[in-house]
Formats: C-alpha cells, structure tokens, sequence
C-alpha cells in the first residue's frame, strides 16, 4: 500500500490569514467542535479517536483515546494540561504549530475537553517561546470573544475556560509529571507512578496531558473521520501523520508533515534534498536526543521506517518525531558528550542514580574526546549503562543511557581510536563546536 | 544542576510590585484554583521589574504566597530563566546543543564574544549586553540559533548576528529571523510590547 501524502496538521501552514479566527472559519475552523456540541455524546468522541489509532506527538506514543479513557468519571474538577514545553533536542514542532495556526490547537483543546468532560485547561508554554504564546494568547482572545471558548459555548451548556501558563526554562518539566508540579508552582520534579495523572494529576485531581500535535489533529478526525485518519500511515497502529523535525547535515533542514511508515532513507533523500554536500551519512537520531541513534546500515540497508512500531523494534523511537542527521565528519564521542552534558544539565537531581550517572557519563566522554581517555573508561561506560536504566522516578535517566549506550555500541571503534590515538581520529571540523 | 549559593541579602531594599504589576498578579492568580500555581509567574513579572531576582523579591513572594523564603528560592534555583544576576539590556542566548553544534554553533558562540567583547556567562560592563549558552531553544531546523531577549534568530552567521548587534547598538529597530517572523514586533527601537502579560 502506497502511503497517503497529506498535510494534516500544517495544512494552514501556507496561510496567513489562518493566524486570525476570521482566516481559520473560512477553512473550517470550529466545525469540528461545533458539530460534536450539536448532539454527539462525549463517550463517542472518546471510542472515535480511539478507533482513529491516534498516538500522543510529544514522546512516548501512548494511545490517545485510551489515555482519556483512564480518567474516572468522578464528581468535581478534572483538568487538560496541553504539554507545549517543547525542549527535546531536534524538535521544533509544536513551536510552529503555535505560531502559525493556534487556533487549530484551540479546537483541539476543546475537543478533547469536551470527550472527558473537562472545563479547564492550562497550556504550558516553555518560557523561552515568547512568540508562539503570543500568537496563541492573540487567538484565545478570538476565541473567547466569539464564544468558542468560555461559559455555555455555543449555547449547548458545555463550559470551558483555557489558559496559558508560561515555564521558566527546565527540560524535565516537559515529563508530564514534572509539568504538573511546574504547574503547581513548584520545582519541577517528577512524581513517582503510579498512581497516574489520568487519576491523580494536577491539585491531586483526575488530569491529561496531551502534547500539541496529539491536539492539534483532533479537529481533523472529527472532520473527516477516524477510518479515514486510520488510513494515512502504515498500518491502524501507527496511523497519521507526524511533524518530522530534520535538522543537522541534510540539504533542506527543516518541519516535514509526512506519514507514518516512509523510510528513514526515502525521508533524507525523496524530501529533505538528500545529504549536505552530498557527504555520506553517518548516523540519524530518529526521535529526539534520547532515541538511541541509528547507522548508515540500518538507514540504507535495514531500511528502517520512521513509524513508532518500526523503530521500536529497530532498538529505537519515534519519541517526539525530532530526527538529528549527522554526516561522516562528525565525531561520535562528541556528539555522545554533547547530548551527555544536556542530561546532565537537565537532570533534576532528585535520584541519586540519574544526578551523578549523568554528570560521570559526560565527565568521562568529555576525557575521551579530549584524548585522555584511559582503556578502562569504556568498560565503566558500559557498566553505568545498566544502572542507569529503570531505576529513577522518570526516564531522563533511561534516556541518557539509551543515547550513549546506542553511540558507545555502534560506534565502538571511534570510541576505542580516541582512547589509543589519545586525539580525536577524524580531526573534527567542529572543534568545541560542542 | 550545578549548586548555586542563596544570593547575598546585604542592604537591598525592600522589594514591591508597582502598581501595574500587582494588579496584574491578581490577574494571574485569578486563573488557577490554587494560589500556588500563579509563584512563578510572579517571579517572571518580578524579573522584569527588576531585571532580576534579588533575595528582597524572594522574602516579598514569599509573603504573598505564604511560604518561607526558602521555599521560593528552590523554585528560583530551579529554573534557568529565572535570573539572580544581573543579565544585560540585549541577553543573547547562543543554542549549542547537537543540531545548532552540527552547524558551526560553537564557532559562532567565540565569532558572538569577540564581536561583543563579552565572554559567555557574563554580562559586559556597560551592562548592554549579556551572553549565555543555552539548551535547545527548540528551533533545530533554523540551526544556528541565537535568542536574543524575546527574539528567535535562526540561520545565523556571524556576518548576520554582526548587523543585529550593530543595530542594537545604534538604538534601530531589530525584527526576527524565521519562523518567530509571523507574529514578533522588532526589538528595540518599536513601541513597548505588551510582553508582561505572562498569560
């Protein structure tokens, strides 16, 4: 089956207009919402999307109708928190999703409100994104002054109020839980689970969280339908689209709206102008910095789709979609000890495990690629990698060493030739570029 | 996470929001169920009256959210963007995670402090500009990227970041390079934004 190329999500992209709610009505803008306040029951929203394959954008890929379906249908409060702290190295999605149509987020925020019977939502925008909370404080604006957003919408007595709420500058609160105590105003340290958000999340009460792309592509399958959202991409578990985020040494960086299922390979070359300078490539990191780093071989030979059950079972992950492209004049310890020091940096130090596996990960790859490594330190390497996985509230842990056990094994000659050259072999055309 | 040490209390004065502010902050607080929520947004609009974060604001929002001081400077040392510095009146934020790295960050980070005679972490004397590397700022595919105070320039050049400073210096108006484009006012020079909304 060929797959679908067609613009979900970015199908405003092209349109200014879109930007102000008059230009997103003319596309069909709040038709979605409109249609189910007209008469279709929440629970059916819920099996739609459900049956639509939907997977959450922002990293893990959980299902999205299933995650509203965990969410007990108690009395009192329940609350959406839109996860727009976007900070995985290699995305830039949900930026532009804000900036150039915020008011589909919009929409979408009110669909899945609707579907769970939630009345307030907090998007939680990384503070260093000043633009895109603008351009969506501009459109809530619209939105509340048409009647989209607010008490009694539309007269149909559904009520929702939506808020933005800035960060301050922290990776981990992009983890759901460390987002909820963000939220709370509170250092952003992730909570133990369970028990899950979906029971107990924000001020303890009942709460999901979704990324924007996940919202973003509701409006889409009430419009048009799940079968038919369930018939872009591979197959109906890994259904739609994605935003790919390409960046590094390809041709054409940039944002890249294809379906799921396309190869690794047919994405650099068929859509992002092939390789920069025609270089060969070296290694691609499919989802972000903590999805572990693929070879040439497995781009050209494996040929690898770009699909969550594909690069999964690859030892990889679609994570949040953000794909790093690195040509042979990169040096992998490098490259290793850069993404090294951002975990480190964002470690939030509430596991002993994660606080110092991190900071020893990035000390001894940094020695390495100084060319004072000593034989000994890849063995450490490997014996931290282990320890570092699964044992630690969250994943930032997990993270760092899928990353650097990925590059360790995969690349082990470059690490070992540092080692016994005692400089970098390649004589890296970014020196201290990292 | 690196420590940092709880800032000296000396002879500050006492720190209030202005007007302005504390009805903005009422605002704010209005928005969420429980209090707490609005702390770190009073922190933000604290920064921005201040420039930044000094132990007298930290004992003022402790006293409006009743918690101890100490309790707020964990949130304070928790957040990057909260400063207890100084920064300068243009901070310039170079990106040098991987994707900025793989094209020339790290170069352009030594081009940006000889341009501005300014090392990175510091704050130039005459307190114009400031320089700090940072994360991913989230625009890898406009790789390099240089934030400067609220603006995204992405695709830079020390050729292009020499004209922005230049005309920073000279007081012009400056706008953002990318995708920040569609909806950004130009920095400097422009009518004051209404950037203390802080949602």
């Amino acid at each position: 089956m060929a797959l679908v190329l067609e613009k979900i999500v970015t199908g405003r992209f092209d349109n200014p207009d879109a930007l102000h709610i008059a230009g997103y009505e003319a596309t069909g803008g709040y038709e979605a919402i409109r249609g189910l306040l007209g008469g279709v029951e929440p629970a059916d929203v819920i099996e739609m999307v459900k049956s639509s394959g939907l997977r959450g954008r922002g990293g893990a890929g959980f299902p999205c109708g299933l995650k509203w379906s965990f969410v007990p249908q108690v009395d009192g409060p329940k609350y959406l928190a839109v996860n727009a702290d976007e900070g995985e190295p290699g995305t830039f999605k949900d930026r532009e999703l804000m900036l150039r149509d915020p008011h589909q987020l919009i929409e979408g925020i009110l669909i899945a409100c609707y579907a769970v019977g939630i009345e307030k939502a907090y998007i939680y925008i990384r503070g260093e994104f000043v633009a895109p909370w603008r351009a969506v404080e501009k459109a809530l604006a619209e939105a509340y002054e048409k009647g989209y957003v607010g008490r009694n919408i539309m007269g149909s007595g559904f009520s929702c109020d939506i808020y933005t709420h800035r960060g301050a500058g922290a990776y981990i609160c992009g983890e759901e839980t460390g987002l909820l105590e963000s939220l709370e105003g509170k250092r952003g340290h992730p909570r133990l689970k369970p028990p899950f958000p979906a029971v107990i999340g924000l001020y303890a009460r009942p709460t999901v969280i979704n990324n924007v792309e996940t919202l973003a592509n509701l409006p889409h399958i009430v419009n048009k339908g799940a079968e038919w959202f369930a018939g872009i991409g591979i197959d109906e578990k890994n259904s739609g689209t994605r935003m790919y985020c390409v960046s590094g040494h390809v041709a054409k960086p940039g944002l890249y709206e294809l379906p799921l299922g396309l190869t690794c390979e047919e994405m650099i070359h068929e859509h992002c102008g092939g390789m920069r300078n025609g270089a060969a490539l070296k290694a691609v990191i499919p989802g972000g910095a903590s999805a572990p780093a693929l070879t040439a071989k497995e781009v050209y030979e494996d040929k690898v789709k770009m699909d969550f059950d594909s690069l999964a079972k690859a030892g990889s992950m679609g994570g949040s979609g953000g794909v790093i492209v690195m040509d042979e004049t990169t040096c992998m310890v490098q490259a290793a000890g850069r993404l090294a020091a951002f975990f480190e940096h964002e470690s939030c130090g509430q596991c002993s495990v994660c606080r110092e596996g991190t900071g020893w990960v990035s000390e001894i790859l940094a020695r390495i690629e100084r060319g004072e490594g000593v034989p000994d330190d890849l063995e450490t390497l490997a014996s931290i990698d282990p320890n570092m996985r699964g044992n630690t509230i969250c994943v930032l842990s997990d993270a760092c060493a899928m990353m650097f056990g990925a590059f360790l094994t995969k690349f082990y000659d470059e690490f070992e030739a540092h080692i016994s050259l005692g400089r970098c072999p390649l004589g890296s055309p970014y020196p201290a570029a990292m | 996470m690196a420590l940092i040490r709880f800032p000296h209390s000396g002879q500050e004065e006492r720190f209030e929001f202005t007007p302005e502010n504390r009805a903005e902050l009422e605002r704010i607080i209005a928005k969420y169920p429980v209090k707490r929520s609005a702390l770190i947004p009073a922190l933000q609009l604290a920064q921005e009256q201040e420039g930044f974060i000094t132990s007298a604001v930290m004992q003022h929002v402790a006293e409006i959210f009743e918690v101890s001081p100490m309790e707020v400077w964990g949130v304070v040392s928790f957040y990057t963007m909260l400063k207890t510095q100084p920064i300068g009146e243009y901070h310039v934020q170079v990106c040098n995670n991987l994707s900025c790295a793989l094209m020339g960050a790290g170069r352009l980070l030594r081009d940006i402090e000889n341009r501005l005679d300014c090392r990175v972490g510091h704050t130039r004397e005459d307190g114009k500009f400031s320089i700090e590397a940072v994360e991913c700022l989230g625009a890898c595919g406009g790789a390099p990227c240089v934030q400067v105070n609220e603006h995204y320039f992405e695709c830079v050049t020390p050729e292009i970041m020499n004209d922005i400073f230049g005309a920073l210096e000279k007081g012009e108006a400056v706008s953002p390079i990318g995708a920040d484009e569609v909806v950004s006012p130009a920095l400097a020079g422009a009518e004051e934004t209404d950037g203390k909304g802080q949602g």
